[in-house]
């Protein structure tokens, strides 16, 4: 009697531990479609969160956007599409990251009609070998932010700030460091933070960091260390002690509490210090124009974020759905006006809803009339953390910049070497 | 009847060995696989980005060695650990034979000693950011109350960088020194303190002949589990620098991390992590040998 009730225990076990395995398999199975995406934390990740979530709204597909730091995405985006894994669907795409990216991406075969109207060189940026990579979603350019009280009240008439050297004297006006009142802000903590904003000074100066035929470097020229030595005056006579150290969020925190009177900001976070939580709101405009060099040209960089298809995905075509999506202008026109999104599209530029709410919006368009983005190389990360390292040595004094930029050079000559 | 009995014994073991061994088997699985994973790894030329592999032999050992990055992070990761483990190891036993005095609450304040250990050292490492930060941070506000605007320094900064991610790591790590000394402590038998005491011995020629060479093995364990743990100091240094600013933290694992996951060099962060095995292993060895040496 015993052993028969032991038995029956015995296949109740069993029974049930069977049922349990399959039972996951089968919730699965009837699970809904769910895609996937990483995406920059911050303003990028309340944008993409925002229109994946109107996505889901409308289609019923599900979608994941994981937020990370813009490091941790390239990390982990590489890590995972590099062991050929299924858990990004919706690859988010770095200006300079689309020749380290292309292979492990579906060339997009979009309607003619859908590519023509964004900005040619936006969509250009992810586009290699005559086939788009990526659609652009959130692209600016770095702009030149000033409160206008504060000019008005040091008596600078904002127009006359034609070069780097009058932006340098106008926002050392602006600071009282004794008072914990500084001039000029930056997100500069991570190396592509820093890069990007030196970048900002040496293409102004005429300077570039590949020379033209791409195959060495040309920013240890008497260019790149003029445009070198004026960044390290601004972070070390304009901006609070531990500006090395910012981040995006934390230069943003500096305007909006009143803290900083300039700043170099990208065009989609200009609303995030225009906030009216600050009571620093309406306050804040863009120089229309981006300051000269020693006698060369303003020029805009330009840098941003797309959106690929992964070829490890499993639901290529919910993801192409939810790109087709994010790239339309209805969704582009919210981003920008909901957002702060800088348009990748041409025509809402020119869209009254759009202009109503960014009123500034005509200013950055004319700053970043002349615009170039940064290199696009497979080796530019690796570049990327020795030119922050030396830039960062020469800001604290350490070396002298013609050292820097020198010691540099050599480091990424080894750098290139070891890519052939 | 000794044979016989040595030959249960043996059957006994193997009797339990059947249980162990899967155990065994699984931490082989877990542990040596891995291992010997990267150690093939550290002989070829292996990077991501661009793909590229290949037999390299000793290369990524050469080169290593004569990286002067490596050197650089080597020099920092060791002064690190000299200072943190001296420190650690010193305050640890003050404040673990204080503890074990009988005083009363002296439960709640060994409670309050130990919770740094019982927390992440990801999230101390933030909420550290965040009293060390220069405009809104715990610390610089006080300062500035008490000593005006000028007195603020920006702490993760060029000049202090460094000493505050050792601040933090003797804050946090302290503690588990604390907690093997006093085990040890309570172990000591107090005949053996009377004894000494009747003989005339003072505090510190009781501390020194009697009670320090009675820890000496708790101590060892602290020491060489410090030690290990500081030459690979990770999580507090990068969220509280991330070896910034420029190369002034850059510690050892940090650099080893950029090489694995900055740069993909798969290869070369294999070999810099074997070499870092190679010597915490010899360091654990010494310490060994030169603490256990008068026992011998």
């Amino acid at each position: 009697m015993t052993m028969r009730l032991l038995k029956r225990s015995f296949a109740l076990v069993i029974a049930l531990a069977l049922l349990l395995s399959v039972l996951p398999v089968c919730l699965a199975a009837e699970a809904p479609v769910k895609i996937t995406m990483m995406f920059s934390a911050g303003g990028s990740g309340a944008a993409i969160t925002a229109a994946a979530k109107r996505f889901t709204e409308e289609t019923g597909i599900q979608t994941e956007v994981l937020l990370f730091s813009l490091d941790e995405i390239y990390e982990k985006q590489i890590l995972s599409l590099s062991g050929g894994t299924n858990d990004i669907d919706i690859v988010a795409i770095n200006d300079p990251w689309l020749p380290l990216l292309k292979d492990y991406l579906v060339p997009l075969e979009m309607d003619q009609d859908f590519l023509g109207a964004f900005i040619p060189g936006m969509l250009e940026t992810f586009s290699a070998d005559g086939e788009v990579y990526g659609i652009p979603v959130r692209m600016g350019g770095d702009v030149i932010t000033y409160r206008s009280d504060l000019l008005e009240e040091a008596g600078i008439d904002p127009t006359s700030l034609e070069t780097w050297e009058d932006i340098y004297e106008a926002s050392l006006k602006l600071t009282d460091k004794d008072n914990g009142q500084y001039g000029w802000s930056m997100g500069l903590v991570e190396p592509s933070n820093v890069v990007k904003a030196w970048y900002e000074y040496l293409v102004c100066y005429g300077g570039s960091i590949m020379n033209e035929s791409g195959d060495g470097f040309a920013f240890n020229s008497p260019e790149g260390i003029a445009a070198t030595e004026m960044f390290s005056k601004f972070v070390n006579d304009l901006c609070p002690p531990d500006v090395l150290s910012y981040s995006f969020n934390d230069q943003i925190d500096s305007m909006t509490t009143g803290s900083v009177g300039m700043g170099l900001l990208w065009t989609s976070r200009y609303t995030a210090v225009n906030t009216q939580d600050s009571e620093y709101y309406g306050l804040w405009d863009v120089l229309p124009r981006m300051p000269l060099g020693d006698g060369a040209p303003g020029v805009a960089v330009v840098d941003g974020w797309a959106v690929g298809l992964s070829k490890y995905s499993d639901h290529k075509d919910e993801a192409m759905a939810f790109i087709e999506y994010i790239g339309s202008y209805d969704e582009q026109l919210r981003l920008a006006v909901e957002n702060s999104n800088s348009p990748t599209i041409a025509d809402i530029y020119a869209d009254e809803e759009y202009l109503n709410v960014i009123p500034q919006a005509e200013n950055m368009n004319q700053a970043l009339e002349v615009s170039c983005a940064r290199p696009q190389e497979a080796f530019f990360n690796e570049v990327q953390e020795e030119l922050a390292l030396y830039i960062k040595l020469a800001c604290m004094g350490d070396m002298s910049v013609e050292d820097a930029l020198a010691e540099c050079e050599v480091r990424c000559i080894d750098i290139l070497d070891n890519y052939e | 009847m000794m044979k016989r009995h040595t030959l249960r014994e043996r059957a006994a073991q193997r009797y339990a060995m059947r249980y162990i061994y899967p155990a065994l088997l699984t931490l082989a699985l877990v542990l040596l696989v891995p291992l010997v994973f990267s150690l093939i790894a550290s002989l070829m030329k292996w990077n991501l980005v661009p793909k590229k592999i290949g037999w390299v032999g000793l290369k990524n050992y050469k080169d290593i060695l004569a990286d002067d990055k490596v050197w650089h992070a080597v020099g920092l990761t060791a002064g690190f650990t000299v200072v943190s483990v001296a420190l650690e190891m010193t305050l640890g036993f003050l404040i673990a034979c204080f503890l074990n005095i009988d005083f009363k609450g002296s439960k709640i304040v060994r409670i309050i000693v130990l919770l740094p250990m019982m927390l992440s050292p990801t999230i101390i490492a933030l909420c550290w950011k965040l009293i060390l930060n220069y405009d809104r941070g715990a610390l610089n506000v006080i300062l500035a109350k008490l000593f005006g605007n000028g007195a603020r320094q920006v702490w993760l900064g060029k000049k202090w960088a460094f000493t505050a991610v050792l601040a933090v790591d003797v804050w946090i790590n302290t503690s588990f020194v604390v907690l093997n000394v006093l085990a040890g402590l309570q172990s000591v038998s107090v005949d053996i303190v009377e004894a000494s005491k009747i003989d005339g011995a003072n505090a510190i020629q009781r501390m020194f002949r009697v009670l320090i060479p009675m820890l000496k093995p708790v101590l060892l364990v602290a020491l060489i589990f410090r030690t290990t743990f500081a030459l690979r100091e990770f999580p507090i240094v990068y969220v509280l620098t991330g070896g910034g600013p420029a190369n002034y933290t850059q510690f050892y694992a940090l650099e080893l991390y950029r090489e694995a996951f900055g740069q993909y060099h798969v290869g070369y962060a294999s070999a810099m992590s074997w070499l870092l095995i190679i010597v915490t292993f010899v360091l654990s060895i010494a310490y060994t040998k030169i603490t256990m040496r008068g026992e011998e």
